[in-house]
């Protein structure tokens, strides 16, 4: 691989890492609102927090789309490779996509709307435990011979993926109680204030578990954790995300809803960006790199200058749509 | 029993059911969504509340539809890694960074303007709605537009060439304008602006049967009319070009479209069977009605011009015959119908028989109109039947065959898969039919009062 090409998958690798990370955050914000409609009594609450994500679900869930697109035209070996061994969990995550797209855009039309909030809540945990179990099995490493799946229908199935699992959980339950904490008001935000606090103890105790696990997992992860600047990109968001807990703890006691949004936005994507760092250049552990599984040169070179344009104009009409949609959602009321 | 049972064949079933279930949506959520910018111009333009309604009734089944069409297309992208690994991997990153333009340009834009659009009234100033409405058509057809090129490489592969089993790119250019895109994606998208107007035809058409708000209805009727003297032709001919560049560069899958075994010898002509029964096992039909020439005029303009038969190809490298040859019959058939039903329509109009007064008694053209939905549908169904049966046995015409394109699954995973989506399909499609039926049953909010305009409408 030349210079120039390994440049371009180093760049693709960092654009999906961003795509990757927009995906997990705020797909995982309504995945998140979605399961706590499990737990929360009262239909009128449960509509309410379908209408806090009815503006935004859609484009949310569009990123993902993005990038398994994009990973196809970038790193064509890795995305065939992962969704073949993780079909099952794969078919699982869309059968929940199909329940909670259909459940949210049919809600206001039925006549029983508990089905429909039921199947909303159902739907986003199942995609939420597959997506979980599927990143956890891509973690946890995939039997790669000469570039062929060797595992079974069931390899993904180990006691580390259930586990990143938990922590995805988690992190999407953070992140929707932290929206519902932004987006609504009186019973409905006391009870997210609260599921955030649980929730944020809970991964203030699972995420460095789960760091030590997959050191132990894979030696060349403790390596890189030993070495610079292998130190620095996989160490350093986590020195950052301690503070950040104790601001998003602060601002949960004090009442300060956006500080309280944010924080979990900010705690989540330092995590984030630790696990990208620590793996570089591997995409599918143990051995699979991203020059390994680049497309060709003018591939990556063509596709650049297309979503180069295009990113940012993403970006930009994504934050518009946020913008439009700002403010409370009251009871029972949607969006007209 | 192992050819029953085979993993390849259970991805083929699971692809065909998901494609032939997704493309369904697709054709409204394209056509519809023009119609809506229509609207909503005529609307600014001539600030009748009448169009604004029109909008706010037409834009509920349009999200229907559109829900069911998402969430029915996302596997489509996953299966491509999931049950066609091979496939994914031989076409070395340029069928994904189509997708990926897909995703990026159409998807996005699709999905983050439509809620602006829907909830948008009261938040946005009309210009920065009419915008959004825009917009939302802007992605459907790009999308249409980045899928037809992904799906019209596989038919006719250009812009590179294979080595050692994946597909090297050498021009973006000539990869993306293939020869069969042109007319691949605007045979398809006209053909999502002719459902679109049958559809709204269809649905004016029993309101008018009915005798409920016809003033209302017969709008959306009289403008669907107009649309199809337009676009119904325009199909026609678009459809002999497709034809014609099929001969060219597919020449097995015309083969079997018309069940033409036998190249015609210099000097004489092909005929064209225009009923047959195909035997493919003695490369024959047992018998046909044959119309002298046909075949050569349609695809040569020549009288005996050579048209290449089947037979000239080796057997494996044949597609199945007697599924495109009756669904391009049906295809055509119902093309033809809904030109001439256009044709009705027209002479009717000029005889003054679309009036208000005299359109309820027109019950057999607005029959007609509604048997137009069901006859539109089956045209498109029966096109993709054609266009992807024809192209075996390649999945990448002429380099890669479906056989070598699968992942090595084991034929539990892709049997339940199969399953799962045969029941899930079937639940959203009943989901659908029961709302829009409802929503159709409802009809139209004859109060709404427009955000805009109010002053200049009273």
């Amino acid at each position: 691989m030349s210079p120039a090409h390994a440049d371009l998958a180093l760049v693709w690798y960092l654009l999906l890492a961003l795509v990757l990370a927009l995906t997990l955050l705020l797909d995982g914000l309504d995945l998140g609102v979605g399961i706590l409609s499990l737990f929360v009594g009262r239909e009128e609450q449960r509509g309410q927090m379908m209408a806090s994500v009815a503006g935004v679900w859609h484009a949310n869930q569009t990123w993902l789309v993005v990038l398994g697109a994009l990973l196809f035209g970038a790193f064509p070996l890795v995305y065939g490779l992962a969704l073949s061994a993780l079909y099952l969990p794969v078919a699982l995550m869309l059968l929940g996509f199909i329940l909670r797209g259909v459940s949210i855009e049919y809600y206001e039309h039925a006549d029983r709307p508990r089905r429909w909030s039921l199947a909303f809540g159902l739907g986003s945990l199942l995609a939420a435990v597959a997506q979980g179990l599927g990143l956890g099995a891509l973690l946890a490493g995939l039997p790669l011979s000469a570039g062929r799946y060797l595992g079974g229908a069931w390899a993904w199935l180990s006691p580390f993926a259930v586990a990143v699992c938990l922590g995805l959980l988690g992190s999407y339950l953070l992140l929707g109680a932290a929206w519902l904490v932004l987006k609504t008001g009186g019973e409905l935000q006391a009870k997210a204030r609260r599921a955030a606090r649980a929730v944020a103890f809970f991964l203030l105790i699972a995420a460095p578990l789960l760091i030590l696990w997959s050191r132990g997992l894979h030696p060349f992860l403790s390596a890189r954790w030993l070495a610079w600047p292998g130190l620095l990109v996989s160490s350093l968001p986590l020195a950052l995300a301690a503070p950040c807990f104790v601001a998003l703890v602060v601002c949960l006691a004090r009442s300060w809803d956006a500080g309280c949004f944010w924080f979990a936005l900010l705690l989540n994507l330092l995590l984030l960006l630790s696990l990208a760092g620590s793996i570089y250049p591997v995409v599918v552990p143990p051995g699979l790199t991203v020059f390994q599984a680049a497309a060709g040169a003018i591939n990556l070179k063509f596709m650049l200058s297309g979503v180069a344009v295009v990113l940012p104009l993403m970006l930009a009409y994504n934050a518009y749509q946020y913008w439009v949609f700002r403010g409370k959602v009251e009871p029972g009321a949607g969006y007209e | 029993m192992d050819l029953v049972f085979d993993s390849t064949l259970l991805s083929r079933l699971q692809f065909a059911l998901t494609t032939m279930f997704h493309i369904i949506w697709p054709l409204l959520s394209i056509g519809l969504s023009i119609f809506l910018v229509v609207l909503e111009v005529l609307w600014m333009r001539s600030k009748d509340p009448l169009y604004y309604r029109h909008y706010r009734f037409w834009s509920k089944l349009f999200v229907l539809n559109f829900a069911v069409g998402v969430v029915s297309g996302i596997p489509l992208e996953f299966q491509f890694g999931a049950n066609w690994e091979r496939f994914s991997v031989a076409t070395g990153g340029f069928f994904g960074s189509i997708l990926g333009f897909e995703a990026t340009m159409a998807f996005m834009l699709e999905a983050a303007f439509l809620y602006l659009m829907l909830f948008g009234w009261k938040r946005l100033p009309p210009k920065a709605h009419l915008f959004s409405t825009c917009m939302v058509a802007l992605g459907a057809s790009l999308s249409a537009f980045w899928i037809m090129v992904a799906n019209s490489w596989m038919q006719t592969p250009a812009g590179g060439h294979f080595a050692g089993g994946k597909f090297v790119t050498t021009s973006y250019w000539q990869a993306i304008f293939n020869p069969d895109l042109p007319w691949g994606f605007s045979h398809m998208w006209v053909a999502c602006l002719e459902t679109t107007l049958f559809v709204v035809g269809g649905v004016s058409a029993w309101y008018l049967l009915r005798g409920r708000h016809r003033e209302f209805f017969l709008k959306s009727f009289k403008l669907a009319v107009l649309a199809a003297v337009f676009i119904a032709p325009f199909q026609v001919w678009l459809g002999d070009g497709s034809g014609r560049a099929v001969a060219e560069y597919q020449p097995t899958k015309l083969g079997a479209i018309e069940s033409h075994w036998v190249t015609n010898p210099p000097g004489e002509g092909a005929p064209w069977h225009a009923l047959a029964w195909p035997q493919p096992e003695l490369q024959r039909n047992a018998w046909s009605i044959d119309i002298p020439y046909g075949l050569s005029l349609l695809i040569t303009r020549s009288f005996t011009g050579q048209v290449k038969g089947l037979k000239d190809f080796p057997r494996q490298d044949q597609p199945p015959v007697i599924i495109p040859y009756f669904a391009f019959r049906v295809m055509l058939g119902a093309g033809f119908g809904m030109l001439f039903l256009m044709l009705w329509t027209l002479w009717l109009w000029r005889k003054g028989r679309l009036a208000l007064d005299e359109i309820g008694n027109q019950k057999w053209l607005l029959r007609a109109w509604l048997l137009a939905i069901p006859a539109a549908y089956a045209a498109v169904e029966t096109g993709w039947i054609i266009r992807e049966m024809g192209r075996q046995p390649w999945v990448i015409f002429g380099h890669l065959r479906t056989a070598d394109a699968s992942s090595l699954l084991a034929t539990g995973q892709v049997a339940s898969t199969l399953v799962m989506y045969l029941l899930i399909y079937g639940a959203l499609l009943g989901v659908f039919l029961f709302f829009a039926w409802r929503l159709i049953k409802k009809g139209p909010d004859l109060e709404a009062v427009p955000p805009y305009y109010q002053e200049a409408a009273s």
